[in-house]
């Protein structure tokens, strides 16, 4: 079967038929075209940034109580590659603006918010960042290197994704499901619906990256379970964590295109991994 | 500082190269012609990142292939492709045996497409083809294996002539 040659050879002379009479435009343009795509985004940042801190200055409650429905969910900046030419709206209302996305600067300084490292305390009258107690920004890193400008929250689509939006939106309370063991559900810190925090939930869609979203919380639904593991300390001696739904781990790699994704390794360590810093007390209510 | 004569470089010695693959794993030029544009374009974007990647080239037809088979883009691409060029008028010059060939490249998963052409046109092993795609190798090894099998009765429905191997 002469058949592979055959096909190698068949393939090589379509790809010659394209590569001869498709059309790409001079490198110049393609230039011209990201840089114009970069100023945009860049431009739609700066506007939340700055109508954002007009919304604190005005006195517009960062941490509102719970009134009982579902936030407007304001278009949030993605860094992921999965939604690239989609940049946020400048028009969005300062009233409906997450609290703090300050580090959405064009510029590369970080311009984080002050934190402080979630290392797991050992001390009940220290609840670390897995006692179900504290509310957490989630940092990702990439090969132990903390990608820059990068915090998961949930966006605009409900999707749990890989953002510049270090607001109400990037916070999340880890809840053991059980007694003791390494599985939680992944609660939402202030998006809530009824009074009750959204859960993350892994879509099932087939053999390729599973998509992260929100969904209402449900303590026996698969889909919800994330083991978080500890994974050593980083260059800044805060403890790093992986996090997987079943087989599948949850992975942002800063150079694809997938963004916030779980994905079935094959048995391969993952390259992502994850630093909880603190922030605070959970506002959760809790039951009784 | 972004070094643009190194990215147009980069550009004008695999920008073809890889519109070619891409258009083999699409079987369509005005999808392929996009998809490539936009991976070069985010490639520029990130260029001081991919410049030092093990294979920018890699990367730029991964982006591209993803591209390209992801919903709401195919969904774009295929009015704008509608308004372009008759999707047959692309085919022109070429053989009616490729002819056939890209019909039955159109007929299969883009995901077996993708793996098929990796292994039998760029020329990557199943390791390589594993971790450009992000899937285990036993999954690479059935999508080639499906997709051989796929085409070679897509082939033969239309022609008899083509058999495909294993």
């Amino acid at each position: 079967m002469p058949e592979n040659d055959d096909l190698e050879y068949d393939l090589a002379a379509i790809a010659e038929h394209g590569h001869r009479t498709g059309r790409l435009e001079p490198a110049a343009v393609v230039r011209a075209k990201a840089d114009r795509r970069r100023r945009r985004r860049y431009a739609a940042v700066s506007v939340l940034g700055a109508a954002t801190a007009v919304a604190l200055g005005t006195g517009i409650a960062v941490a509102r109580p719970d009134d009982g429905t579902t936030p407007a969910l304001p278009p949030t900046p993605s860094t992921s590659g999965a939604a690239p030419s989609a940049p946020a709206s400048p028009s969005v209302s300062a009233a409906t603006l997450p609290p703090s996305p300050p580090s959405a600067s064009p510029s590369k300084t970080k311009a984080r918010p002050s934190t402080s490292s979630a290392r797991p305390r050992r001390s009940e009258d220290n609840p670390g960042p897995l006692s179900g107690e504290r509310q957490l920004f989630i940092f990702t890193l990439f090969k132990g290197e903390e990608v820059p400008e990068s915090v998961v929250a949930v966006t605009d689509k409900q999707d749990v994704e890989v953002t510049l939006d270090y607001g109400e939106r990037a916070l999340f309370v880890p809840v053991r499901t059980g007694p003791e063991g390494d599985e939680y559900v992944i609660k939402t810190g202030r998006i809530r619906s009824g009074g009750e925090a959204f859960c993350w939930s892994v879509l099932n869609e087939g053999t390729g990256p599973w998509q992260i979203v929100i969904d209402a919380c449900d303590f026996g639904d698969p889909r919800q379970m994330i083991t978080i593991r500890e994974a050593g300390t980083d260059n800044q001696d805060r403890m790093t964590y992986t996090l997987r739904n079943r087989d599948r781990y949850l992975t942002y790699d800063p150079l694809g295109d997938d963004g916030f994704t779980a994905q079935d390794l094959g048995g391969r360590e993952p390259d992502s991994t994850y630093v909880f810093i603190d922030r605070g007390a959970s506002t959760i209510p809790t039951l009784g | 500082m972004r070094d643009s004569g190194e990215f147009d470089a980069f550009y004008a010695g695999s920008s073809r190269r890889v519109l070619g693959q891409v258009y083999a794993m699409t079987g369509n030029r005005a999808e392929a012609e996009d998809a490539v544009a936009e991976a070069y374009l985010k490639a520029w974007n990130r260029w001081d990142q991919v410049r030092d990647c093990d294979s920018p080239e890699a990367w730029v037809r991964r982006v591209a292939s993803r591209t390209a088979v992801s919903s709401w883009r195919k969904a774009v691409n295929r009015l704008k492709a509608h308004r372009r060029d008759a999707a047959e008028t692309e085919l022109e010059g070429l053989s009616p045996d490729h002819v056939a060939l890209v019909h039955a490249l159109r007929q299969i998963p883009a995901e077996q497409r993708r793996v098929i052409v990796l292994h039998h046109l760029v020329g990557l092993s199943v390791g390589e083809i594993a971790h450009e795609v992000g899937a285990p190798t036993g999954t690479v090894k059935a999508r080639l294996a499906r997709g051989r099998r796929a085409m070679a009765e897509h082939l033969s429905e239309n022609t008899g002539e083509i058999v495909l191997g294993r």
